[in-house]
């Protein structure tokens, strides 16, 4: 049995919030958080509906751009427990779809009107997405770092590795950090897929047209036995599966039977050890696109025929992209160790097709394993278990 | 640095050194899909080919990602006020990697990694991230080069100078590797993107020194800071080159400021 | 209504690479999507932003594109129905 990979940290922000406990109030609460989106012009006919971090975050760390800067932020939450970091090994990774694109369109804009005009390099630099995590491992003080980009699951995944990394003894702690901050390429890529709801994401509704986007950053210090006594941490919870497959069916829509999803949320559970009737909350994707709504449940009942109580967050954060994973995750954590199931906002009337509903209101249970999932564009899956530390 | 795994074959993809490099694209692809999908799609086709192993799970590599699409996407919002669904889908960066996926049915873990000239060695250490099941695995490393890059060069400020002056080639390099040291005799492994301390061949031979091998055995490091697909090139030629016993490869990135490596071996 | 259908065959074949069809190929009531023609759920994508581009025609939601997307036909039909008279 590998050893166990706790949670010592925990960061976010998102359109709940600037902080965990911001954030994790407004998902207990149900609180709907999508919004016109006003902050630059989209050139939508129709203002697309978005949630966003509302906090003015500029002048926290000057000169990054905003992903970075939300990273930052969720980065420095999850990192205050690290207290001694004498003699420990500290890797970082980095979750992110854009990255840094809100720079290069800008710059690519300005490009088409004067081809003439110079380029800043360190704009153009930018638009890799490795100067995030690089950045987090100069501020942290890291040994090592990797960046990765899967779309949807990029944040569920960077937990999954950080948790390999830590059991085959590369690192003794490792920072998984996932962000996306919302960019002119992402509102108008997925209103030309109409995949945006016009009336707000409506999770497992039966009326349920789209997503509606968000954006934040979610960050998780995982970390082994020695760290939590080196810095005295009294982790509530550990990661005790990790799941991915691809589905190899088509490059945006899940295969029909959930499939790769099914066989993702499999591996999680076996590496957990557990039975699948043990799972006692899932955090769904639920991202409220016709397709994924449908066969995510698909997926569970092939493995849990009585369904356990599943709830969707991304009326609350919106789907926050590459850092939905972690940053939901994050609240799952919190959820887990207050025994809290959330009310899944947006969601009104049941599907027959799907025939089952959300949690609809907070209520309190015990809870000892809750899944996580995220499913990527390219039907990318990742399943994360986690599992209270009694 | 990552454990060693075992190399059980590699492929090139270079359009501008070898015409006939599509060859292999199935008509269904050629109408439709961006280059960036072909390059990818015929290195994980040549590898798989000529090695006869089935992959089960990819860890693609790219700096810069699907950049002709990104900028296919953007020009039709920017050019027509109507975004192009088939250009944003491909401008994702784990496009290629889906792509791969789906037409050669590879259906385990599927991970992107973006670490810019350091891309092939942080795909390589993370296989230590993969269950033994997921292996063979199947790294692929690909970039483009577009036209747009050489209208780019002549604007940007004097500080990117060093290495923008160089040749960009473009194509995928990919390796088929197996947890299991056994029959095979060509080894690699890489460390994870460092941020560099020092100049650049000190922060290189900090992390050849994690090696912990005896230094006199070591050969010296062939510094890659050019082209993203140099450190790919550079391992198709040390995997493949029977007199070479030990290659270590260093990359730098100047986007990030950091460095990594890859040491190939070859067991007697 | 014919002039139409074969101004919109020009267009599917140009925006969606069909560079070995020619519209002489194109049965203009033959089923567009799953049909000979062998295009996917992303053409379906990009025919919507040709009728929005060049005939200010948007379908409202997954549903009533079902119906759009008959064939060429239906298509000339749905932007002949719908489309804002100058």
């Amino acid at each position: 049995m590998a050893m166990p990979v706790y949670i010592a940290g925990i960061g976010a922000i998102s359109a709940g919030g600037p902080d965990v406990p911001c954030g994790f109030d407004s998902v207990c609460q149900g609180i709907d958080n999508i919004r016109p989106f006003t902050r630059f012009a989209t050139g939508l006919n129709v203002t697309p509906l978005c949630a966003v971090v509302n906090s003015d975050i500029e002048s926290i760390f000057p000169g990054t751009f905003r992903s970075l800067t939300l990273a930052l932020i969720a980065a420095e939450e999850a990192m205050s427990a690290l207290t001694d970091k004498t003699g420990i090994r500290l890797g970082i990774i980095g979750a992110t779809t854009v990255g840094g694109i809100s720079v290069t369109e800008r710059i690519y804009e300005q490009f088409k009107k004067d081809p003439s005009a110079l380029i800043d390099s360190k704009d153009l630099a930018i638009h890799e997405p490795s100067v995030i995590s690089a950045e987090l491992c100069r501020h942290f003080g890291g040994c090592g770092f990797h960046t990765i980009s899967t779309a949807c699951s990029t944040g569920l995944h960077a937990v999954g590795i950080a948790k390999r990394l830590i059991e085959n003894g590369t690192y003794d702690a490792c920072l998984a950090v996932g962000t996306d901050a919302l960019s002119l390429l992402t509102i108008r890529g997925f209103a030309s897929l109409t995949l945006l709801d016009s009336n707000g994401c409506r999770p497992f509704d039966k009326r349920r047209a789209g997503i509606s986007l968000g954006e934040g950053a979610g960050a998780m210090l995982l970390a082994n036995d020695k760290v939590l006594r080196q810095c005295n941490i009294k982790a509530s919870a550990k990661v005790s599966g990790w799941g991915a497959s691809s589905d190899a069916f088509h490059m945006t829509a899940p295969h029909p039977e959930g499939d790769g999803a099914a066989r993702a949320m499999n591996y999680a559970i076996t590496e957990a050890d557990i039975r699948p009737q043990a799972i006692d909350l899932v955090v769904t994707h639920g991202t409220a696109t016709p397709d994924n709504d449908k066969t995510e449940i698909r997926a569970l009942r092939s493995l849990v025929p009585q369904l356990p109580p599943f709830c969707s967050m991304k009326r609350t954060l919106g789907h926050t992209l590459a850092a939905s994973g972690i940053l939901e995750a994050v609240f799952t954590v919190k959820l887990l160790e207050k025994n809290l199931i959330p009310p899944t906002p947006g969601f009104e009337q049941i599907d027959e097709e799907i025939g089952a509903a959300p949690s609809s209101e907070l209520s309190s249970r015990p809870l000892h394993h809750v899944l996580k999932n995220s499913f990527g564009f390219g039907g990318n899956n990742a399943s994360v278990l986690f599992s209270k530390v009694e | 640095m990552s454990s060693y795994y075992a190399i059980i074959g590699s492929s090139l993809v270079c359009p501008s050194i070898s015409s006939d490099w599509n060859a292999c694209i199935p008509a269904s692809m050629k109408r439709r899909d961006p280059r960036i999908w072909h390059i990818a799609y015929a290195a994980a086709h040549k590898v798989i080919t000529e090695t006869n192993v089935n992959p089960v799970s990819i860890i693609a590599a790219t700096a810069l990602g699907a950049l002709d699409e990104t900028k296919n996407f953007l020009d039709t919002v920017f050019d027509t006020g109507f975004g192009n669904p088939r250009h944003f889908i491909a401008s994702v960066h784990n496009s290629m990697a889906g792509k791969i996926a789906l037409e050669l049915k590879i259906t385990g873990p599927n991970i992107t990694v973006c670490e810019g000239q350091n891309s092939l060695a942080s795909a390589i250490s993370l296989l230590d991230s993969l269950d033994p099941s997921a292996f063979p695995a199947l790294i692929v490393l690909i970039d483009e080069h577009i036209g747009l890059l050489d209208n780019l060069h002549p604007s940007f400020s004097p500080l990117c100078k060093d290495y923008l002056n160089t040749e960009w080639v473009d194509g995928a390099f990919a390796v088929i590797v197996d947890s299991k040291a056994n029959s095979h005799v060509s080894h690699i492994r890489a460390s994870a993107a460092v941020p560099r301390i020092g100049s650049i061949t000190s922060a290189i031979d900090m992390i050849k020194n994690t090696l912990a091998d005896n230094e006199d055995a070591l050969p010296s490091v062939n510094l890659c800071k050019s082209s993203y697909l140099e450190p790919g090139i550079a391992a198709h030629s040390a995997i493949n080159d029977l007199n070479v016993n030990r290659s270590l490869i260093g990359s730098y990135a100047p986007a990030s400021d950091s460095v990594a490596i890859i040491d190939i071996i070859r067991r007697q | 209504m014919e002039k139409l259908i074969e101004e919109l065959k020009d267009k599917l074949i140009t925006s969606l690479k069909l560079s070995d069809v020619t519209p002489a190929d194109i049965d203009p009531d033959a089923p567009l999507i799953g049909g000979g023609l062998g295009l996917d759920s992303i053409d379906t994508l990009e025919i919507l932003v040709i009728l929005q581009k060049d005939y200010g025609v948007t379908v409202p939601d997954v549903n009533a594109g079902k119906k759009v997307f008959g064939s060429v036909r239906t298509l000339a039909q749905y932007i002949t129905d719908n489309k804002v008279s100058e």
